[in-house]
């Protein structure tokens, strides 16, 4: 498994770090182009009404991710997810979490 | 509308003709209800909020069936007022509507595993219910495939394909909305409150049916890689804004010209043809240039929405928003503002229609309040005149000349103010019910001739219908202000310039202009500034000739002479020149942010479907523009040692 196009929010790979910050799980604005995550979940402290709207969107546990582009200034991000190309900014994608990866 | 009891029962009304359309935003709902109800649609918002709904009818069989287009929503979980509004709708509960029959569920083929959770949700409110699929050419084109036969057996539903922009299958939805009423009704809802079991039952319905996703449409994605791209996309965002932006000056400007040189004429025409001087300057003035007033707006409207509808058709309205959201989140905007804001800047009238095409009505209020005070192409004319009395041609600052440095700064400050205000409108008194943050970006499309002349019709037939009324209204109110009482003995003998600026300070508006006197004595405004203030509510450009006409220039058009001359004529600088460095920064100041605009005010009333956000505009534009041009007073007092 290649996990090269992720990173954590403090920048170190993905691989490395997940093991020492067991509670700060891999969320999906770590993504980087060309990256495929699937959803986990969503993390304890999101806004509920956010969880459902983005399950409505596709962003359902079990559902493949894959990140298109970031756009210039780095936010928003365009995901591919069940068959649709749709654009969350950090804000939003910092909720849902991703375990596998893949590129 | 409805015909049975106030607490009625809701079984099921055979027969019904009213039927909902209900669908993801971006399904294709609209071009179908256009091509069901052709012209005979009225556009307009729902009692009480600023979603839009369209209503339209079509004839089928001999009779009529109502067809309410929906606004997009992804679920029936109502998390925005916009969403809560189609629940409300198809629960009857709005105030004076009765409740409609049947739901057309309208699902977009490419995505049709989430528009399955949207079905689930509409099928289990336990109405005669049917679905169209839509982008089912699409859906083949891209090597997908699904067998709607066995689609509408695993829904229990009929299922009808269309391509509705081409008119394809359009019939078969026709015949299918001529039994509305005996569509299918849930015997055993779909499951609904446990998203898993959700999920299971989508994954068995799609299975059932033979569907099989598309491929991503490779076009699309590679202009997309142009037009995303950092810097290439950012380059030809930038070129496309500009072009916008230029054709609504270049080709709008001259038909807006010719409109105004036509009724100008027409208005003196008349006047000439009219004996009594009074009733020729009503005919004139107010009649026929209050038309004029209206009718001047139309090219930029139509050509807006030319320009908007074929970026949005197209799919390149997404597009810009991606490449501008990390800059409209500054103001708690969304990029799809940008567009409105862009508009704003030729005149806010069509940026405030623009805005219909955002998602959340919240968004769309704050930036229908802030739009405003981008600087509008009326306001130049005000801004020539008073840059000019302010500083000579040949000053210089470095390279640059003194007025355009100035007059760029007004541009700048403009801009800056729109986007505080939305900041804190957002973070105020809009701050609950926005939605996060999505954005879909859909396949490049090529819109037909058909979709873009209803996109234009629409808006422009609304205008002069609603909005020109208002502005009509309004420009005759203002004449009488400022035309009476007449004073015909008084003006006897007097030469034009003298008599109407005589008849102007004797005028209603003069006696306005003298009580609010002391409220911008501060600004160092006198009460004939105060006269050309009243006067440029009618478009803020009147701002010139109403001063004109107020100092008797010989030519109300260019009175930046006779204005330099003007002196107070009573009170603690009697004697002193009104239009002083402070006076004329004040001034540039407050027409910056002040909503000196009955136009803009009747759009908005007319998009916000009410008189409060046009009441919240003007309140806090004018505590904006009184505060700010005190300040400028102030400073520039200062800087000057005046």
């Amino acid at each position: 498994m290649d996990v090269l196009p992720f990173s954590t929010a403090t920048g170190r790979t993905l691989g490395r770090s997940t093991a020492s910050s067991k509670d700060r799980a891999t969320c999906l604005d770590s993504i980087r182009p060309g990256g495929t995550a699937r959803i986990a979940g969503f993390s304890a402290d999101a806004d509920p009404v956010l969880c459902q709207r983005l399950q409505d969107l596709g962003f359902h546990p079990g559902a493949e991710v894959s990140c298109l582009r970031v756009a210039p200034l780095g936010c928003p991000l365009m995901l591919r997810v069940g068959n649709a190309d749709l654009c969350l900014r950090k804000q939003q994608a910092r909720s849902i979490q991703i375990d596998l990866v893949a590129s | 509308m409805s015909c049975h009891a106030e607490n009625g029962d809701r079984d099921l009304l055979t027969g019904t003709r009213d039927v909902a359309l209900i669908g993801c935003p971006n399904a294709g709902k609209s071009s179908l209800f256009n091509r069901l109800t052709g012209l005979s649609a009225t556009t307009g918002n729902y009692p009480g909020v600023t979603v839009t709904r369209s209503r339209g009818k079509a004839r089928i069989d001999g009779a009529d069936v109502t067809i309410t287009d929906l606004p997009g929503t992804y679920s029936l979980s109502a998390a925005s007022p916009d969403e809560q509004v189609v629940l409300d709708h198809i629960q009857g509960r709005l105030p004076g509507e009765g409740e409609f029959g049947s739901s057309l569920v309208v699902m977009d083929a490419t995505t049709l595993e989430r528009s399955m959770i949207l079905f689930a949700h509409v099928f289990e409110l336990g109405r005669p219910t049917a679905v169209v699929l839509t982008m089912v050419d699409e859906l083949r084109a891209g090597g997908g495939d699904i067998d709607s036969a066995r689609l509408s057996q695993a829904l229990g539903v009929p299922v009808a394909e269309v391509v509705a922009h081409k008119g394809r299958g359009v019939d078969e939805v026709r015949e299918l909305l001529g039994r509305a009423g005996d569509w299918p009704t849930a015997v055993v809802p779909p499951p609904t409150a446990d998203r898993g079991e959700t999920r299971e039952w989508i994954d068995s319905v799609l299975a059932t049916s033979g569907y099989r996703a598309n491929r991503p449409n490779a076009t699309t994605r590679g202009i997309d890689r142009i037009l995303l791209h950092p810097v290439w996309g950012v380059a030809v965002f930038f070129l496309v804004m500009f072009l916008f932006f230029q054709t609504i000056f270049t080709v709008a400007a001259p038909a807006q010209g010719w409109i105004e040189t036509l009724f100008a004429a027409l208005g003196e025409w008349a006047g000439e043809r009219i004996e009594q001087p009074l009733v020729a300057d009503f005919v004139s003035t107010a009649l026929i240039g209050g038309v004029g007033g209206v009718l001047v707006f139309l090219p930029q409207i139509a050509l807006l929405y030319v320009l908007i509808s074929i970026l949005e058709s197209v799919g390149y309205m997404s597009r810009a928003a991606f490449l501008m959201d990390r800059v409209m989140a500054h103001s708690g905007l969304d990029g799809r503002a940008f567009v409105a804001m862009l508009s704003s800047m030729a005149c806010a009238v069509p940026g405030i229609m623009a805005t219909r095409t955002m998602a959340s009505s919240r968004d769309r209020i704050a930036t229908i309040l802030s739009a405003p005070l981008m600087t509008c192409s009326a306001r130049l004319p005000v801004y020539v005149l008073l840059i000019a009395m302010l500083v000579p041609d040949d000053a210089r600052f470095g390279p640059f000349g003194w007025q355009g440095t100035i007059l760029f700064l007004m541009y700048v400050l403009g801009g800056l103010a729109a986007l505080t205000v939305a900041r804190v409108l957002k973070a105020t008194i809009l701050r609950r019910g926005s939605l996060p943050f999505y954005l879909e970006m859909p396949p490049y499309r090529i819109p037909t001739p058909r979709q873009i002349a209803r996109a234009v019709w629409a808006p422009v037939w609304m205008f002069t219908r609603k909005v020109g009324t208002i502005i009509l209204a309004a420009t005759i109110a203002l004449w009488a202000l400022m035309s009476f009482p007449a004073n015909t003995a008084a003006t006897e003998g007097m030469d034009e310039p003298e008599a109407s600026a005589y008849v102007l300070e004797h005028s209603i508006a003069g006696q306005i202009g003298h009580v609010i006197e002391p409220v911008f004595a501060p600004q160092g405004f006198d009460w004939r500034i105060d006269v050309g203030l009243l006067g440029s509510f009618a478009a803020r450009e009147v701002f010139v000739s109403t001063m004109g006409q107020v100092v008797a220039a010989d030519n109300a058009d260019e009175p930046a002479d006779a204005l330099s001359a003007m002196t107070y004529t009573h009170g603690p600088n009697e004697g002193e020149k009104v239009f002083s460095a402070p006076t004329i920064a004040a001034l540039l100041v407050f027409f910056a942010f002040a909503m000196q605009c009955v136009s803009t005010l009747a759009t908005m009333r007319r998009e916000t479907n009410s008189w409060k956000w046009p009441a919240v505009a003007t309140a806090d534009m004018f505590v904006l523009a009184w505060v700010g041009s005190w300040l400028a007073a102030v400073i520039v007092r200062l800087v000057t040692g005046g």
